[in-house]
């Protein structure tokens, strides 16, 4: 039998909610609370398996953090999640196990509660492939962060220069250093990024600006 | 319950005397109709009525567009209808000059407040809702026209 907690501020939903799910042969609802604070000591004391959490409900995101801060092996559902990219995003990285939109219907509510006691979660392949794509920035990020710290400010320079396209005779040029110092840099840079031509750097840093968002851009800008 | 009273359909109903008619809505359930609720308060509407013995869902529709021919193929009493804001009500207001009797009991999507509308059309705030007093507000309202 699955421990239920429902979190909402509207009376409907946690009433009506406690009721139905209450029906269900596999879900045992423990208990109910209309604010973060009722729902931090509901969940401490009752111990549910599942915490059902309304989206809709004033301070849900602090809710839903301070939820995944206090009970760790405590599984939270956000209910109502407007299903767009930013929302559930904002939720599986403020720690929320699974979602239902607001449209979902009871059967996807319980299929999803069912999912979440067994490790998986539903949603759609839109949503999966957003997911996707935000583990693939977030690794890169992660890449870029570290490969970026092992870089100099000067090779930084240098590799935004290589980036712009310009030679090494040009960089040269522009940094007022010589040719051989700008390819001892650029054979640093090589090694430390583990990457074979300027080219490659080049996409890198592209890479790294286009995964990392405008302000990831101006700590390259060289001035 | 008296199964010939039971037996009759709305359409014959109406051509009874005032006298019987009023016995005939006595003991016939309240028929609600619900439209344009989202998922999982559609659910739980669905489960609150279901517990009251004297109340019966008769049809639900998402769009209110063709609610002219739901409202005449189902006879309801009463429209719950799961509305964004006024406007989606504003919006269908001739309805209420198609059908005078008709009573709506408005529930905002977020499922915080509820408003009734009636008497073409008169609007009403219900504020917060409880499931459990549900029932009671339909047939508190559907009594109005008894």
């Amino acid at each position: 039998m699955m421990r239920v907690a429902i979190i909402t501020d509207i009376r409907l939903y946690r009433e009506g909610l406690a009721d139905v799910l209450g029906r269900h042969p596999e879900i045992d609802v423990v208990g109910t609370a209309a604010d973060g604070n009722v729902a931090l000591d509901c969940v401490g004391r009752l111990r549910p398996d599942v915490a059902l959490l309304d989206m809709a409900m004033l301070g849900s995101t602090v809710t839903m953090r301070a939820l995944a801060a206090v009970e760790p092996e405590l599984k939270v559902v956000a209910l109502g999640v407007p299903e767009v990219e930013p929302h559930i995003l904002a939720c599986a990285e403020a720690g929320v196990t699974a979602y239902v939109p607001r449209e979902g219907s009871l059967d996807d509510l319980v299929a999803t509660l069912k999912g979440v006691a067994v490790g998986e979660m539903r949603c759609s392949p839109r949503i999966a492939a957003s997911l996707f794509r935000r583990v693939a920035t977030l690794a890169l990020e992660r890449h870029a962060e570290r490969a970026t710290g092992r870089l100099t400010v000067r090779e930084t320079e240098i590799l935004k220069l290589v980036d712009e396209g310009l030679t090494n005779k040009e960089i040269a040029r522009r940094l007022y250093i010589e040719l051989p110092t700008v390819k001892n840099h650029m054979h640093n840079i090589l090694e430390k990024l583990q990457l074979r031509s300027r080219r490659e750097a080049a996409a890198w840093m592209r890479r790294c600006a286009e995964g990392t968002g405008s302000d990831r851009r101006d700590r390259w800008r060289v001035s | 319950m008296d199964p010939k009273i039971h037996c009759l359909g709305r359409l014959e109903a109406s051509r009874l005397h005032p006298r019987y008619r009023r016995v005939l809505r006595a003991v016939e359930r309240i028929r609600v109709l619900l439209v344009g609720l989202p998922g999982v308060l559609l659910g739980i509407v669905r489960g609150v009525i279901e517990d009251a013995p004297d109340i019966v869902v008769v049809g639900e529709v998402q769009d209110p567009r063709d609610l002219d021919d739901d409202l005449a193929r189902t006879g309801a009493d009463l429209v719950i209808w799961g509305a964004r804001g006024d406007e989606d009500v504003h919006r269908h207001a001739s309805l209420f000059d198609r059908h005078p009797h008709l009573t709506v009991l408005a529930v905002m999507h977020d499922g915080r407040d509820g408003f009734l509308w009636q008497l073409r059309p008169h609007r009403k705030v219900l504020g917060e809702l409880a499931p459990r007093q549900l029932p009671a507000a339909i047939r508190r309202v559907v009594v109005v026209w008894d």
